[in-house]
């Protein structure tokens, strides 16, 4: 596992949604993801159940907006609100996605991909190892869907997030489900590309759900997982072995029992591929 | 540097005007005009993604802004949507709202990933740039209001103060009741609407409709606290009492005398002694601490 993260097995993502019923029947779940944008600098109700999950579970961050591939100037205080945030939640990693969010100083509020090039290599690896100085934790990358990329024709996606890795010497949080829309929408093999990135930076997996738009999968979170994912993702653990992995369900969140049935769905898996050792294990 | 200028050309295609070129070629002429920054290979990148994947990102991006204003604004939406559709914005509630917050994009962009930011804009914007939709109801700015007080309650940093248990006043004796130091917290809004939002909310949670026709006017003083889960409540109050209220420095230690005395004064007219008038501060004071709007200090 990269940078000797532990492997906590399956997990579910912290929503606003759950707080209360998780506070009063806390259910059984290997950890939860927070993304920090939803508590930092809130207080009342959110900042007391968060205190209260992360009490009780493992938390580890996962971020939506550093807008790590954005030529605007990083935004240093909100990167240091993170760190503070991941202290206070006892993060063992923090996450964000390799993609712009901010451009010209306007959120465009989604995970915008960037050029394959040279050019966005050396922006993002400058940007992430400042990141990484404040953080002071592993950080990871996460590999985003893209309908359209401003720019393929220097190099390919495996190739353009393999040399950023390499570059920033930061982790991948691999999410299965963006790497099987990619390859339907982009017309790739899903395995072919598995085997061309630097799997051992893999610290954590995402999980999700799609649909259909037009002749595009959207990347929505507002479904199950889909069987072919979970067949990727077997082939993921083949590859990998026993790690971290994260049901993302965000938009028509369903009942924490069934975001939870999918999370048990991940741990059986993980426990078929990889034997039946104790989750918390490295 | 030229990354910046893709990544604004790219912003522009799916944010605010999509190439109008029907062909890779059309749209490779039409980008030299537009992009003259950019290089021939930058554009020609640019070019060959077909207009329809950039309309993904249209998509995704006012779905998400809609997402959170819905969360935020559900009574205010409800109210604007249907004159939405009639002029022709949309012929469902999605695309109606969609446009919408396209035009609020258009209008005042969004230029944080902050959803204060995001609720502060909407509410200038519907109040300042559509007067059409302004007058559907002429209690729509003070719903507006209502909607992003209970963001900003729920938000809003805490209070070093810690909660009064109303039993411990009760066991006190007058004297040492109004020498009682409390503090109001700096989450505490305090309000004059000119229609009762509180019932109208209180129909919507109850219905997830609005009363037709809407209410007409009739003012209320009202505090915004949190209640015991620490969630945003609303809760009326007198206008003495939200003149008591608004007399006291917010995170400051005052007593409850310094709160009864501007209250009793405002209410000079409303009783006939000062006894009376402070048996009903007394009575008003106790819904104060259930929506968590005066502690005491720690
Ligand atoms: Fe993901």
């Amino acid at each position: 596992m990269y940078a000797n993260l532990p492997a906590l097995g399956a997990g579910v993502g912290l929503r606003r949604q759950h707080l209360q019923e998780i506070i009063a029947d806390r259910p059984t779940v290997g950890w939860f993801e927070v993304i920090p944008e939803n508590f930092l600098q809130r207080g009342g109700f959110l900042a007391d159940a968060l205190e209260r999950v992360a009490t009780a579970y493992p938390c580890v961050g996962h971020g939506v907006s550093l807008s790590i591939g954005s030529t605007d100037p990083l935004d240093r205080e909100h990167v240091r609100g993170v760190k503070q945030f991941c202290d206070k939640i006892g993060s063992r990693w923090f996450s964000d996605h390799l993609c712009f969010t901010m451009v010209d100083h306007v959120n465009l509020n989604d995970l915008i991909p960037l050029p394959f090039t040279e050019e966005a290599i050396e922006n993002v690896a400058a940007r992430v190892r400042i990141v990484q100085d404040i953080l002071e934790r592993p950080f990871l990358l996460e590999n985003v869907t893209y309908y359209a990329a401003p720019s393929r024709s220097q190099m390919s996606e495996a190739e353009f997030i393999t040399r950023v890795l390499e570059r920033s010497d930061c982790g991948l949080l691999l999410d299965v489900s963006n790497v099987l829309l990619n390859a339907r929408n982009q017309e790739y093999d899903p395995e072919a590309f598995l085997d061309s990135i630097p799997l051992e930076r893999v610290g954590q997996l995402h999980l999700a759900g799609f649909e259909e738009f037009g002749d595009v999968l959207l990347d929505t979170h507002a479904r199950p997982v889909a069987d072919d994912t979970w067949v990727l993702y077997r082939k993921v653990l083949e590859r990998i072995g026993r790690t971290s992995v994260l049901i993302e369900w965000d938009s028509e969140i369903p009942s924490l029992a069934r975001l939870l049935q999918e999370a048990e769905m991940a741990q059986q898996l993980m426990d078929e591929v990889c034997g039946s050792a104790s989750v918390g294990n490295d | 540097m030229p990354l910046a200028d893709v990544l604004a050309a790219f912003r522009t295609l799916i944010l605010d005007d999509p190439p109008t070129g029907g062909n890779a070629d059309a749209r490779g002429a039409e980008f030299r005009e537009r992009f003259k920054d950019l290089t021939a290979d930058e554009r020609a990148d640019l070019a060959a993604i077909p207009p329809e994947r950039l309309g993904v990102y249209t998509h995704l991006i006012f779905s998400g802004e809609r997402a959170v204003l819905q969360w935020v604004f559900p009574m205010s939406l409800a109210v604007v949507t249907p004159r939405l559709i009639e002029s022709g914005a949309g012929a469902t509630v999605r695309e109606a709202q969609l446009a919408l917050v396209r035009d609020l994009h258009r209008v005042r962009p969004w230029k944080s990933a902050s959803h204060r930011d995001l609720a502060r804009n909407f509410e200038a914007y519907l109040v300042h740039d559509r007067a059409d939709l302004a007058g559907v109801w002429l209690g729509l700015a003070n719903l507006l209001d209502f909607e992003r007080t209970e963001l900003e309650v729920l938000y809003h940093s805490d209070s070093l103060a810690e909660t009064i248990a109303p039993p411990t006043l009760a066991t006190m004796s007058v004297g040492e009741l109004m020498a009682q130091p409390i503090v109001r917290p700096g989450y505490v809004a305090l309000r004059e609407y000119a229609y009762d939002l509180i019932a109208l909310a209180n129909h919507w949670r109850r219905e997830q409709t609005l009363p037709r026709p809407l209410p007409a006017e009739m003012s209320i003083c009202a505090v915004c606290g949190r209640n015991a889960e620490l969630m945003p409540m609303w809760q009326a109050v007198s206008a003495p009492l939200l003149a008591g209220l608004a007399a006291i420095e917010p995170e400051t230690p005052a007593t409850i005398n310094d709160l009864a005395q501007v209250f009793v004064t405002h209410a000079a007219d409303t009783f006939s002694d000062e006894t009376e008038a402070f048996g009903a501060f007394f009575t008003e004071f106790v819904s104060l601490l259930h929506v968590g709007a005066v502690l005491q200090p720690r």
